[in-house]
């Protein structure tokens, strides 16, 4: 048993931490809400110089052949510096769909393009209704049914949608029947497909309700009320503990997970379940707390709070909603009696 | 990154399972708090203790196997899936032997240990009063030092195995012109002293057990002192931080609670609404697990990240909610339901239900959990004290 991570996976954590301070910045991000894209050229140079673009692509198709584990802090940092850019379905949904359930012809055509960040990729698990950063992407991976597809995004039609959070980008996509290549491998892998989203959703969302409670956990002990700073208070302390307390054990079941999906393990569908739900609460605990604890100064449009606010509201429902986890779980559960 | 338990660890596992099957009681035994119960229970100690199964953890100089922290983990998991009976003396093997263990003397060390093991002493914790519940540096009971003698003058109480205790791990405090923790010392008071009185008082599901322990002049050598005189408060915090750190087969105990839910619903009929809440319920409940796993790598890697109080809250809060899912779906027939349980446990979901409503109030209320996460762990100022 080692739970633990290995150093080059801390290494490569961190090493992004630098780079979002310069390409991600709360300040980077308010100057890409007026823009068409919305998206940073730079940000995206940053992502495929440190590698990022190639770790879950295999090594014959010029990627680092990695794992979700590898990629699982990253995840977190992302939700951490609220990174304005779809890149759980650029750096895991997408490439691991086509990895794992494409033809090699497939594999071939995308994969390295990929690797390199020459080919940005996305993903629609949940209908095309409305996908994150079609506008900037090359291919598509989505679902029909129980199988998995994939479309050139130039021969689609797009219809641009208007999100709750400006740095998310979302499109309803209209792939027309000659560009929809079915990927032959799906049966077999939409399992684990459907593992990576919501394990590495769940990591983002814990890096979001961290950097929330970090954020509120500063705020009050200078916010002073009464005579002294309101992180003195019982009343404040406790909302603070309890956040705290679901994204440690949340935290856990999110690092299994990774695990678990990165072996192949036969309980990694249900482990990855688990910890979206628990992310997801933890994530809402924290965006409650945080507002709530900002008081007005968190309310106000100047305040860098709503950049994870919003967020976190908008992929609590992205990739499966508390409710919808939780069914399936349940589900899963009644299964094995 | 590797979950998986290494192959000694799964031959262990499985010479774990031999011994249980092959050793384990038939049928349910009666409560410890009865005749027939005592004997019953003192039956299966003993059978631990000649196999060498009552404290595997503990130093083999004092009567274990130095197991690992591992391999105590699995050794807790298996207790736990076998729902073997409730340790008779779980307060001296968990909190007061170790405390001994990492404060006393090596004479210390000789004269208490080997009494817990093999039953002849069976411990209680004496922390609580009736003025000091989550607040133990309000303990008012005294011990005034004359020579070689302790004497001690006052009240415990809610005192979990009182009744059949024989031996209390007390704070008392010894500078009567002391304040909050300090001049508190820990001390180990044999209860068959004269001007010792000890009372059962009832606890509200029904089970016996729970006492209050009256000391009237009760004279205790002085050399029973853990630690210093004086030092009391930091020998507690280890028996503290053993109370509520671990999580001792809690996470299999929970695991069982949640497939009893399951069944329960399934039973039911399994309504949309009962299926979505037990899929919530499976999340923590497999958090929790990950966190059991998780405090026993700190504690195997000889690192300290303390999350003794994450695990102690949320631990019998996720607890309570599985519990609570499983009244609503028994509906009318949760207020009918069997004292056993459907393996014919001596505990039924009844007793488990209120006992888990309990540790929510014991080793350290969760509203003083909360605190000590703000305070310890997020560095938020204290309260402060009028």
């Amino acid at each position: 048993m080692k739970i633990a991570f290995e150093p080059e996976q801390h290494d490569l954590a961190a090493g992004f931490d630098r780079a979002a301070a310069a390409v991600a910045s709360p300040q980077v991000a308010r100057g890409l809400w007026d823009t068409e894209t919305g998206r940073s050229a730079d940000l995206w140079r940053a992502v495929a110089e440190m590698g990022l673009t190639a770790i879950v692509v295999p090594g014959q198709n010029e990627g680092f052949g990695g794992t979700l584990v590898d990629l699982a802090l990253v995840l977190e940092r992302i939700g951490h510096h609220a990174v304005p850019d779809a890149l759980l379905e650029a750096l895991v949904t997408g490439p691991v769909a086509i990895a794992r359930a494409g033809s090699s012809k497939q594999q071939e055509a995308w994969l390295p393009g990929i690797a390199d960040g020459s080919i940005r990729a996305t993903a629609a698990l949940r209908g095309l209704t409305s996908v994150p950063d079609a506008h900037v992407s090359d291919v598509l991976v989505y679902r029909e049914g129980e199988s998995l597809h994939l479309a050139d995004l130039s021969r689609c039609a797009l219809t641009p949608l208007v999100s709750m959070d400006p740095s998310r980008r979302q499109f309803a996509v209209e792939v027309p029947p000659e560009a929809a290549e079915p990927l032959p491998g799906s049966a077999a892998a939409l399992e684990a497909v459907l593992a990576h989203e919501a394990s590495g959703s769940a990591s983002v969302l814990i890096g979001l309700a961290q950097r929330m409670i970090d954020y509120t956990v500063d705020y009050v002990q200078v916010r002073e009320q009464f005579g002294r700073v309101i992180g003195s208070f019982q009343a404040v302390k406790h909302q603070l503990a309890d956040a705290t307390a679901r994204i440690v054990l949340a935290r856990f079941q999110v690092h299994a997970a990774a695990a678990k999906v990165a072996a192949g393990a036969e309980d990694a569908r249900h482990a990855s379940l688990a910890a979206r739900r628990v992310a997801l609460d933890a994530e809402f605990e924290a965006n409650r707390a945080a507002l709530q604890l900002h008081g007005g100064i968190g309310f106000t449009w100047e305040h860098d709070l709503q950049i994870w606010l919003k967020r976190g509201k908008a992929l609590e429902q992205a990739h499966g909603n508390r409710g919808e986890v939780a069914d399936e779980l349940g589900a899963a559960v009644l299964a094995t009696l | 990154m590797d979950l998986t338990f290494t192959p000694e660890q799964q031959a262990f596992r499985r010479e774990l399972q031999d011994w249980f099957t092959e050793n384990r009681p038939q049928g349910r035994l009666d409560s410890p708090y009865s005749e027939p119960g005592f004997s019953q229970h003192m039956e299966w100690e003993t059978k631990l203790h000649a196999a060498g199964w009552a404290a595997p953890s503990w130093p083999s100089e004092a009567g274990g196997r130095d197991l690992d922290p591992w391999a105590e983990f699995i050794y807790d998991e298996e207790y736990a899936r076998f729902r073997l009976p409730e340790r008779l003396n779980k307060m001296g093997l968990v909190h007061g032997g170790p405390t001994v263990m990492a404060h006393g003397t090596e004479q210390q060390k000789r004269a208490f240990l080997p009494g817990i093991l093999d039953c002849s002493d069976i411990w209680c914790q004496g922390f609580s009063e009736p003025g000091a519940g989550s607040d133990l540096a309000a303990v008012r009971t005294t011990g005034r030092i004359e020579g070689d003698t302790m004497v001690v003058d006052g009240q415990k109480i809610w005192t979990s195995q009182g009744v059949i205790a024989t031996t209390m791990f007390a704070l008392v405090r010894t500078d009567p012109q002391s304040r909050g923790h300090r001049g508190i010392t820990f001390v180990i008071i044999d209860l068959r002293s004269p001007g010792v009185e000890v009372r059962p008082l009832g606890q509200l599901h029904g089970n016996p057990g729970f006492a209050e322990v009256f000391f009237t002049g009760v004279e205790v050598p002085v050399a029973n002192v853990i630690g210093e005189v004086g030092d009391g408060w930091r020998v507690a915090s280890t028996s503290l931080a053993l109370e509520r750190g671990t999580s001792r087969g809690s996470q299999t105990r929970m695991e069982q609670a949640l497939v009893d839910l399951a069944r329960d619903t399934a039973d039911a009929g399994s309504d949309p609404r009962s299926v979505r809440r037990l899929g919530e319920l499976a999340a923590w409940v497999s958090a929790y697990e990950q966190a059991a796993y998780a405090s026993t790598h700190e504690i195997a890697t000889g690192r300290s990240k303390d999350y003794s109080s994450f695990i102690k809250m949320l631990g019998t809060e996720i607890l309570t909610a599985v519990h609570e899912e499983n009244l609503e779906v028994l509906q009318a027939g949760a207020e009918v339901m069997a004292d056993h349980g459907p393996n014919n446990e001596m505990f039924g979901m009844r007793r488990n239900y209120w006992h888990g409503r309990g540790a929510e109030i014991y080793a350290g209320s969760n509203e003083i959990q909360r605190n000590l996460i703000a305070e310890r762990q997020l560095g938020l100022p204290k309260e402060p004290r009028g």
